[in-house]
């Protein structure tokens, strides 16, 4: 009966979202794809629903394909319904390990921020050294919930955005470089004594220069005075 | 920076020519100051005739003294003080009022010695006499060191300091020991005095203690002069224990892998120990100093798991149980570990009793007997068995065993020379009583006239370790019996039922500890009791004020005339009150064996204890719900333990000032807890328990419709290392009936590629005073505070890398990962500390085969996403991570930050190393900022120079020469004081000290003197109002002129 109401598919191909953060990321000497089967929960208590696949197509590069279903009505209504109560989203994902283990993850955020950003979320898949999924996170971008609730047309799609976070690699001390920096100074040493102070005269002694001028200025502004002073008399 | 190390000499110092000047040098080194006072005079007027000489000499001795109660806090100072005018050195040492002379014409020479102690190089300088001493035949020269400085230790700098200056001396004075005199005479007068005052001798023990423990006893015999005790415990450890007063002579701390398995005392006196590990190693002590006197290696094919030892006078037998038949004996050597022999001898009473099962044979302790020549074995069945009886069984060199059944469990066998038979020890708790029964070992006839008896708690029970007789082994009654009890605790016991001295050897293995303010004393409480009523009339209010008014008037009366009677609430200490600046702690200390103690933070006394029976302490958690701010209601702890049997949670709820309370078992196994973060109606923290079957329960009950109206902005977290899964719960569903605690999120890290090693989260208690770094163009950069922030550390394994070392900044909260990072090759042991917005952990690099400390450091950015109030769910953005790592040239045994009151203090790291030091490592050089090539931006900034290896410089080692051997935890609390951080460092002794990480910036100088300077500022005063009249007269007087 749904099959009127129900959406077509809508396959949502993203680029892959690879995130500018410091270090260096790490490298997997081999890549995979990794398939997460998404379900949500659209009560408190209660099955978990199908939200539709989500294809990492290679954990090196981070492209994924999306596959997700539209929100039928009453889901909508019941989302809402979470919403507007304060209550949570749960979102259950599970993944296809190495050796055919099914993996599952949880995770959750405010109804209210979902339905705030239009059904616009997004999936932060974790990855391990090996490349295992470690945890899959759900955010909105709007997570301040101020009561206002979007007009229907815009919670009919989910508009997800997929990142794929490698670990960083641990930094190790740096010996080499210190000992070049340590090799350069030793060397400017050897070559010209003590590092060349180029700055100019004034730039060195100013702090000299400068009370000795108010003291002349201040001893010749004070002559006139006392000069002038029995004159006046 | 480092100017601590420094000990600076003014350049003007002895130019000690004939031109008698006086050159007066004094300096004190301390951690950070280091001033020098140099006056010079010039006495050439004075110094004329040698009447004169002692006028000089007095005089001196005045300006020392005086200069002397200068430094203030000083409380050992020595110094040399070279008068060669008077032809000698001096050695002075204050506190001690040790003075030394020494003629200086028979100085030689000056050296520095250095010689390890512990884990320090100590220097000495030492002085080279040539003394001439006229025998009645022919005088000869002998040659005398002697030591100087051996109080008070100065630092290598100091002495080369007071070497050259003595040095200089000696060289100008060259010739011999007649000779130099001569001239000494001449060139009248030089002074040199250089007075060494270091600051970290004179601080010792003043605020720190340190107390020595042995761990878990078991073994122990008495020495052949009957004045030592040696024993060797669980922990490893093999020492000697003064008798009379239960304090340790000499202290072996053994291989950390392996057990001692065998302790025994030879026929030449030497400790016989067994270590049982990867290599089984025998070792013999010397009794006396400890030194080791051999040691040799069991032969690898031996199964040391199932062998009894035994030793006879040169012979170490082992005994191996050969599967519930028979034994095997094997015979070694003792000193050289050659197999002289080998036997089998068969048990025949394996075979009479049926009942004694292969397993229980195993399960039962075997004690050697002392016995001449012919190896014993007593076999204890205990009462685990349906047959409540116990055996003795005594086999010689070849097969003939015989045994005896005894009624009640049987403790010792001593073997009575002189009458040729074994005498049985039998100790029975009864009535809080222990009746010590001594029998005929074969006969069974009871030896004494009447039970000795002694008092003795039901709960503990004793175990007899050994029987010390001395030389006078006949007399039973001069005997003294070391006694083992449940609690861990040694005691020596006089064979009359005196109790000699107490060890409370479960210190040694602390599990939790806390340490909590002191109550105020009951004129403060009346006082905050007046301020306290809240529904109070006008009248109802004057008329408390009026009494307070009249107690205080009265309290001040009482002070003054001296009527103060030492009031002692509820049999309490009276000076157990908070102090000014709450310094003054009670530190409640859980250990392993369930006993829970009171110290006294100032000098490490015991002010209660109590143990809590049948309580398995893995996984134990010490909560404090209620401090002792909240007058009139007394602080409480709860201890969160397991029972032994059902292995169910128990809560031990207690005041921690004075030990009574209360146990309830909760029938659940608790999985996770977490203290409710609002106080109740009662200023009571509740505590919040998720069970097994994920139900939530609450303690106490009455707290559940206030923990509901928080119920929504509750999350916990459940870690399993087992299955890798870390669960989120919420407790948003509850009602005001029950709590409901609901999974939110889950994180799996799979077993099959790393395993979780620990999670560390946040104090709850710290604060943050501030909330960004201000960067050299100005600019803040906010920190990422993040309280919900966990940090999950695994081990990895991965097939090129081998050992992989992850660490997951995980959001307990939303569940994210906010940060990951990943080491190759790196691996246990991993010590992390999460503070603020930094992480520091320290790791093993397999690669480079040393200790690597990593710093990881969140920023929000240039500004700060929610500054109210922090909120893991509104989505933060990603921090700014900087990180860098350091290599740390020592093995790392904990690690933890210090706390401060408001966290305005900057931090340090505390790390206790294996050496047995505790480092003080200032954040500062931790600093993931550091850069390589410092641009003048971030030199302004204050940011050191990046350099690989971090420095462990020997002034920031807390607990200086006194070693700490394996320290397992460091406990860092607040003081009143914002500057003051209290440590405790427990492992196997308890090291207690404080720190001030910024120095004492709010606490005055010890030298600083308010009556000089109130003297000084009234006098200014007065000469201020003087010159005043002075000038207003002097300007009348020149007005009518």
């Amino acid at each position: 009966m749904g099959l009127k109401y129900l959406i077509s598919l809508l396959i949502v191909l993203l680029a892959s979202c690879c995130f500018v953060t410091l270090g260096e990321k790490f490298d997997f000497e081999v890549d995979g794809m990794v398939t997460i089967r998404l379900k949500h929960f659209l009560s408190d208590d209660g099955n978990p629903e199908d939200r539709g696949n989500i294809t990492v197509q290679s954990i090196r590069t981070g492209s994924v394909a999306l596959s997700q279903a539209g929100l039928m009505p009453h889901h909508t209504t019941r989302l809402k319904a979470l919403a507007k109560n304060d209550q949570i989203y749960r979102l259950h994902a599970s993944v296809e390990g190495a050796n055919d283990k099914t993996i599952q993850f949880l995770t959750f955020m405010k109804a209210c921020a979902l339905v705030r950003s239009g059904l616009s979320d997004v999936l932060t898949v974790s990855l391990d050294h090996s490349g295992n999924v470690v945890a899959i996170s759900a955010s909105a971008p709007f997570a301040q919930c101020d009561g206002v609730i979007p007009p229907d047309h815009q919670l009919r799609f989910f508009n997800t955005t997929v990142i794929v976070k490698h670990m960083d690699v641990g930094p190790v001390p740096d010996t080499a470089t210190y000992i070049q920096k340590i090799e350069r100074e030793r060397e400017a040493r050897e070559r010209g004594g003590d590092p060349k102070d180029n700055r100019s005269f004034l730039a060195k002694y100013w702090m000299y220069i400068v009370p000795l001028v108010i003291f002349v200025l201040l001893s010749s502004a004070g002559q006139p005075e006392t000069q002038g002073q029995p004159a006046a008399r | 920076m480092d100017e601590a190390a420094s000990c600076r000499e003014s350049e003007s110092c002895h130019e000690n020519v004939n031109g008698h000047k006086i050159l007066l040098r004094l300096k004190s080194i301390g951690k950070s100051v280091c001033s020098e006072y140099s006056i010079e005079k010039d006495l050439s007027s004075i110094v004329l005739s040698p009447t004169v000489h002692v006028l000089v000499a007095n005089l001196f001795l005045l300006l020392l003294s005086f200069l002397c109660s200068f430094t203030v806090g000083a409380l050992i100072s020595s110094g040399v003080c070279c008068i060669i005018s008077y032809n000698m050195i001096w050695d002075i040492r204050k506190g001690h009022h040790r003075t030394c002379f020494i003629p200086w014409n028979c100085i030689k020479d000056i050296y520095i010695v250095e010689a390890i102690s512990l884990h320090r190089v100590l220097y000495n300088i030492v002085v080279l006499i040539e003394d001439e001493v006229k025998g009645s035949t022919s005088s000869h020269t002998s040659l005398k060191l002697i030591p100087l400085f051996q109080g008070t230790k100065p630092r290598l700098s100091c002495l080369e300091t007071i070497y050259q200056s003595i040095h200089a001396l000696l060289r100008n004075e060259s010739g011999t020991c007649g000779e130099r005199s001569k001239n000494m005479s001449i060139d009248s007068s030089k002074f040199i005095l250089t007075v060494s005052h270091c600051l970290y001798e004179d601080q010792v023990g003043k605020f720190d203690w340190h107390q020595n423990y042995v761990g878990d006893v078991k073994f122990a015999f008495g020495d052949a002069s009957g004045k030592r005790g040696i024993v060797a415990t669980a922990l490893n450890v093999v020492a000697a224990l003064n008798l009379k007063t239960g304090n340790i002579l000499w202290r072996h701390v053994l291989e950390r892998d392996g057990s001692i398995s065998f302790m025994s005392i030879t026929s030449g006196g030497e400790a016989l120990v067994i270590l049982e590990g990867d290599k089984t190693l025998v070792r013999a002590f010397d009794p006396v100093t400890g030194a080791l006197s051999w040691e040799w290696t069991a032969p690898s094919s031996l199964p040391v798991d199932r062998v009894s030892w035994a030793v006879s006078t040169d012979k170490l037998y082992a005994v191996l149980l050969n599967d519930g038949v028979g034994f095997a004996v094997q015979q070694f050597n003792i000193r050289t570990g050659a197999v002289i022999s080998k036997w089998q001898s068969s048990a025949p009473w394996v075979q009479n009793e049926r009942q004694v099962s292969n397993k229980l044979l195993f399960c039962s302790i075997l004690y050697p007997v002392k016995s001449l020549d012919k190896p014993g074995v007593f076999v204890d069945f205990g009462s685990s068995n349906t047959v409540k009886s116990s055996q003795v069984v005594i086999f010689s060199e070849q097969s003939n065993v015989a045994c005896k059944a005894v009624s009640s469990s049987a403790q010792w066998v001593i073997n009575d020379l002189s009458q040729k038979s074994y005498v049985l020890l039998q100790f029975l708790v009864k009535n809080d009583e222990l009746h010590i029964i001594t029998s005929d070992c074969l006969s069974g006839t009871t030896l004494q006239n009447s039970p000795i008896s002694v008092p003795w708690p039901s709960s503990l029970e004793p175990e007899l370790k050994t029987v010390i007789c001395g030389s006078n082994k006949d007399d039973l009654s001069s005997c003294r019996l070391l006694l083992h009890t449940s609690d861990e605790a040694v005691t020596l016991l006089q064979h009359t039922g005196k109790v000699l001295w107490v060890r409370e050897e479960a210190l040694a293995s602390v599990v939790a500890t806390e340490m909590m303010d002191l109550p105020v004393s009951d004129k403060d409480a009346a006082i905050e009791k007046e301020f306290d009523s809240k529904e109070a009339g006008v009248l109802g209010m004057f008329g408390r004020r009026l009494v307070s008014q009249a107690l205080q008037l009265q309290h001040l009366m009482q002070s003054v005339f001296g009527l103060d009677e030492p009031h002692q609430p509820s049999g309490q200490r009276a000076d157990l009150v908070r102090d000014d600046f709450g310094l003054h702690k009670m530190i409640v200390v859980a250990t392993k064996a369930g006993k829970l103690f009171g110290l006294d933070n100032f000098n490490g006394e015991i002010v209660w204890q109590k143990m809590i029976l049948n309580v398995d302490t893995t996984a134990l958690q010490l909560f404090v719900q209620r401090t002792t701010r909240h007058a009139p209601y007394p602080a409480q702890c709860s201890l969160l333990l397991k029972d032994k049997v059902t292995k169910e949670s128990v809560l031990y709820t207690f005041n921690p000032i004075t030990g009574l309370g209360s146990r309830k078992n909760l029938g659940y196994r608790a999985l996770q807890t977490m203290l409710l973060p609002v106080l109740d109606a009662e200023s009571l923290r509740p505590i919040v328990l998720l069970d097994s079957s994920e139900k939530v329960h609450i303690e106490p009950r009455e707290a559940i419709s206030l923990a509901d109206s928080f119920a929504s902005s509750l999350y916990m977290y459940v870690a399993d290392p087992a299955t890798g899964i870390v669960r989120g719960y919420t407790f948003a569903q509850s009602t005001s009936e029950r709590l409901i605690a609901a999974r939110v999120w889950e994180v799996v890290f799979q077993p099959e590629s790393q395993t979780l090693v620990n999670v560390v989260g946040k104090n709850p208690q710290e604060r943050v005073h501030s909330q960004g770094r201000v960067l050299g163009d100005r600019s803040v950069l906010y920190k990422y505070v993040n309280p919900n922030l966990v940090a999950v550390v695994t081990q990895g394994t991965d097939s090129l890398h081998k050992f992989v070392l992850n660490v997951y900044l995980l959001d307990a909260v939303s569940g994210a990962i906010v940060f990951s990072i990943s080491h190759k090759r790196a691996r246990e042991p991993i010590h992390l500390v999460h503070t603020e917005n930094w992480v520091v952990y320290t790791y093993f690099s397999e690669k480079w085969r040393r200790t690597e400390i990593a710093s990881i450091e969140l920023y929000e950015g240039k500004t700060q996403s929610n500054s109210g109030s922090f909120s893991s769910l509104i989505a933060a953005p990603q921090p700014l991570v900087e990180r860098q790592s350091y290599i740390l040239p020592a093995v790392v045994q904990a690690m933890k930050p210090t706390v401060t009151e408001k966290g305005i203090t900057s931090r340090h790291v505390l790390v206790g190393l294996a050496s047995g030091a505790v480092l003080e490592l200032p954040w500062m050089f931790l600093d993931p900022r550091r850069p390589v090539t410092v641009t003048p931006e971030m030199r302004e900034e204050g940011v050191i120079p990046y350099m690989p290896e971090l420095p462990i410089p020997p002034e920031s080692i807390i607990n200086y020469n006194k070693s700490l051997p394996l320290i397992s935890g460091i406990h860092t609390a607040p003081s009143g004081l914002e500057s003051t951080s209290l440590v405790l460092v427990y492992g196997l002794d308890l090291f207690y000290t404080r720190v001030a990480p910024s120095k004492t910036f709010d606490l005055l100088k010890e030298d600083f003197d308010p009556f000089l300077i109130s003297m000084v500022l009234i006098g200014l005063g007065l000469a201020s109002y003087t010159t005043k009249r002075l000038a207003s007269r002097k300007a009348l007087k020149q007005a009518w002129k």
